[in-house]
């Protein structure tokens, strides 16, 4: 050192926080201490001799104080303010480098107030950064910057914090990880960075990136931090607002089974959103328009191609409906796709909606309204039907009882009206409004003819064993009128009034269809010799005529106490309806 | 003896099938019932009638309009369809049948009398 010699100063000048060099008259480096040194990246043996140009970016005379770019390795520079003292008549100068700082936060300040009218000073106002340096001795943290507008605290309160004060200032659920980072960081001798929530004076948090860079001793121990505090809030807003505007995207997707593409001209890629490659069942985000053209069923493919052709060729709208096989199931889907295309980017927007769902429920109304067509058909029909059984029923009894008293003739063809009636009733209550159950039916049909001959008393008994099973109308109501003629018929002779009798009826189905349906009463029973075949009474003949004729069934009249009859017939005789 | 008209009645609802035989039959005409059109197809290509009065609805696979075509697909046989409007629209669509006459339900037997008679007395003249 020149003209010092004196052991005190060198100590002095090599433990200097400053970055010192002196420069003989042709600017070149004859000496430099410690933190120089560490500033530049190289020895001190490698700087000495080295003119001021190749470490810097100065020409010409070097001014009292002022800024200089240095370089110090092969990519980084430091924009840093200077001062110079002249050291006696020798022509050297003694550069001392008060701040050695990059804006990526590499930074090294003097305690004290050095940043006034630097662009460093100017930097951290444009980005909203505190510049800071850390003790990590003493724990006193010196702040720089717009420490007021970004925390509240005044400069002094703020620098009055210390690290406890800056770790109190940590949100409580980032505390832990933040000094952590920050100590794993110190002691692996690694930058430091971090983002967390950082308390104002107010109260309220904001967040931050804080980077930082720690300066050792020569034997490796830490001695200060600097660096830089950035207020990311708006940003991490924005992020937070755009991964929520994402899930709520990918939500509305999900829920409705729609999907986003973007088909590139150029590339002939196209992007696909996340309900996209669900709906298709493809796995990257970016496909080749070969591989997703290969997912619609083939007979799509002409129409699909020239729906495209049109809306770029033509400006023609692109609204197209087609099955696709998905990729990941080969599940059949219908898809609903609309597109535009964008000239000045020459890319395809598209949106696509699963509309398997809505194209069955579509189905399922079309097949509806054709069962209920069907229904009414079948109705109308019916009531036809109806009508010409009761018109038969009435020139029946106009043949065949002209002795009858009106009054007779009247309630024995209302008994059959309603027995035709209560078929419908129940009809009416079914689930299908097609079949009834047969066993149900009699039962109750039973009941009403005895209400109906004023019979329902104690002197009549109902031995019932019928098994559970439906039957359509078209079985259903000859049934029920040969069950009409056979009550009746006990009424009025097997069990006439003020006698007492029992009414037995079993009804059965076997596996192959065939109903079998037996009727007893123990009461007078015919006269001897009396023959079922022979008989012209109507109601007879109608018994006869319906098993035979109408359900192709066989009938047999047992002799013994009372009146007794077995009636078999298939239940296949007509195809169920609807 | 003159020899006795043979009418097929194919009726599947049994008092309605009963009444229309019992008038016919008072008639003079001898008439056999069929419920389905199976049964009557067999029965007409075994043993033809002069007439069929033929439902449309029927129990069994086949409706009145089936069992009337195959019916005369060997030779013709006049048929009376007992039928509603929508099903006059039907029966007509089949170009093969070319029907005698169609009543509408609930019958009026007395037309169908009617029909029978002019239809075999034009026959004989």
């Amino acid at each position: 050192m020149p003209d010092s010699g004196q052991d005190t100063y060198k100590a002095f000048f090599d433990a200097s926080s400053e970055a010192v060099l002196v420069l003989n008259s042709g600017m070149f480096c004859i000496d430099l201490n410690f933190a120089a040194s560490e500033l530049l990246g190289k020895s001190r043996e490698a700087l000495i001799g080295s003119p001021l140009q190749n470490i810097s970016d100065f020409q010409g005379d070097i001014a009292d104080d002022g800024f200089l770019r240095l370089k110090t390795g092969k990519k980084n520079e430091h924009v840093l303010s200077y001062r110079t003292i002249p050291v006696s008549s020798s022509g050297m100068t003694m550069l001392i480098i008060e701040t050695k700082s990059d804006i990526r936060g590499h930074v090294t300040v003097n305690h004290g107030n050095v940043y006034r009218n630097d662009p460093i000073r100017i930097v951290l106002d444009l980005t909203g950064q505190l510049m800071y340096d850390y003790d990590i001795k003493t724990g006193l943290i010196q702040w720089t910057g717009k420490i007021e507008d970004m925390t509240g605290f005044s400069t002094e309160e703020f620098n009055s914090l210390g690290i406890s004060g800056w770790e109190d200032c940590i949100h409580p659920d980032d505390r832990s990880r933040t000094i952590a980072q920050l100590n794993t960081s110190i002691e692996q001798k690694t930058v430091y960075i971090s983002q967390y929530r950082f308390r104002r004076h107010d109260g309220s948090y904001f967040f931050v990136d804080d980077r930082g860079t720690t300066i050792y001793d020569a034997d490796g121990n830490p001695l200060r931090m600097i660096g830089s505090m950035q207020d990311i809030h708006d940003r991490k807003k924005a992020e937070a607002e755009l991964v929520m505007s994402e899930a709520r995207l990918r939500r509305a997707e999900l829920i409705g089974g729609t999907g986003n593409w973007e088909f590139d001209m150029v590339s002939k890629k196209v992007f696909a959103s996340e309900g996209a490659r669900r709906i298709y069942g493809l796995g990257e985000k970016e496909w080749s328009i070969a591989e997703v053209q290969k997912t619609p069923l083939p007979e799509y493919r002409q129409m699909l191609d020239e729906a495209l052709r049109s809306l770029i060729d033509e400006s023609r709208p692109y609204d197209v409906e087609f099955k696709i096989k998905r990729q990941t199931d080969g599940a059949i889907i219908d898809i609903h796709s609309c597109a535009e295309y964008d000239p000045g980017r020459n890319i395809v927007f598209g949106v696509i909606h699963d509309i398997t769902s809505s194209k069955k429920n579509e189905e399922n109304l079309k097949s509806s309204l054709r069962e209920k067509e069907i229904l009414l058909r079948e109705l109308y029909h019916r009531t036809k039907n109806n009508m010409q059984v009761i018109a038969s029923i009435l020139n029946l009894n106009a043949i065949l009882s002209p002795g009858y008293e009106v009054s007779q003739i009247v309630r024995d063809t209302v008994q059959r009206i309603n027995a035709i009636a209560l078929v419908h009733q129940k009809l009416y209550q079914s689930q299908d409004l097609s079949n009834i159950l047969l066993g149900d039916y009699i039962s109750d049909l039973v009941r009403l003819i005895l209400e109906g001959f004023n019979r329902k008393d104690d002197k009549i008994s109902l031995d019932f064993n019928m098994h559970v099973f439906p039957s359509v109308i078209d079985i259903a109501i000859p049934c029920g009128l040969i069950i009409n003629e056979l009550v009746t018929n006990t009424l009025k002779h097997g069990i006439p009034e003020g006698k007492s009798g029992t009414i037995s009826i079993e009804l059965s189905r076997s596996d192959d269809g065939r109903i079998r349906l037996m009727y007893s009463d123990d009461g007078i029973g015919p006269p001897d010799g009396f023959n079922y075949q022979q008989d012209g009474s109507l109601g007879l003949m109608t018994i006869r005529s319906i098993c035979e004729h109408q359900l192709s069934g066989d009938i047999r009249f047992c002799s013994g106490k009372g009146f007794r009859v077995s009636i078999e017939f298939n239940d296949n005789v007509y195809a169920k309806r609807v | 003896m003159e020899k006795q008209i043979k009418l097929m009645l194919v009726e599947d609802e049994a008092m309605t099938a009963l009444y229309i035989k019992m008038m016919l039959e008072k008639r003079g005409y001898l008439v056999s019932i069929f419920s389905t059109g199976e049964k009557a197809v067999d029965s007409a290509k075994a043993e033809p009638p002069d007439l069929i009065i033929m439902d449309i609805h029927l129990a069994g696979e086949i409706d009145g309009i089936e069992a009337a075509r195959r019916i005369i697909e060997d030779a013709y046989i006049p048929v009376i369809f007992a039928t509603g409007y929508q099903e006059k629209t039907y029966v007509d669509s089949d170009k093969s049948i070319k029907p005698l006459a169609y009543v509408t339900k609930p019958i009026d037997i007395n037309k169908i009398i009617s029909i029978i008679t002019d239809y075999f007395k034009k026959k004989c003249n």
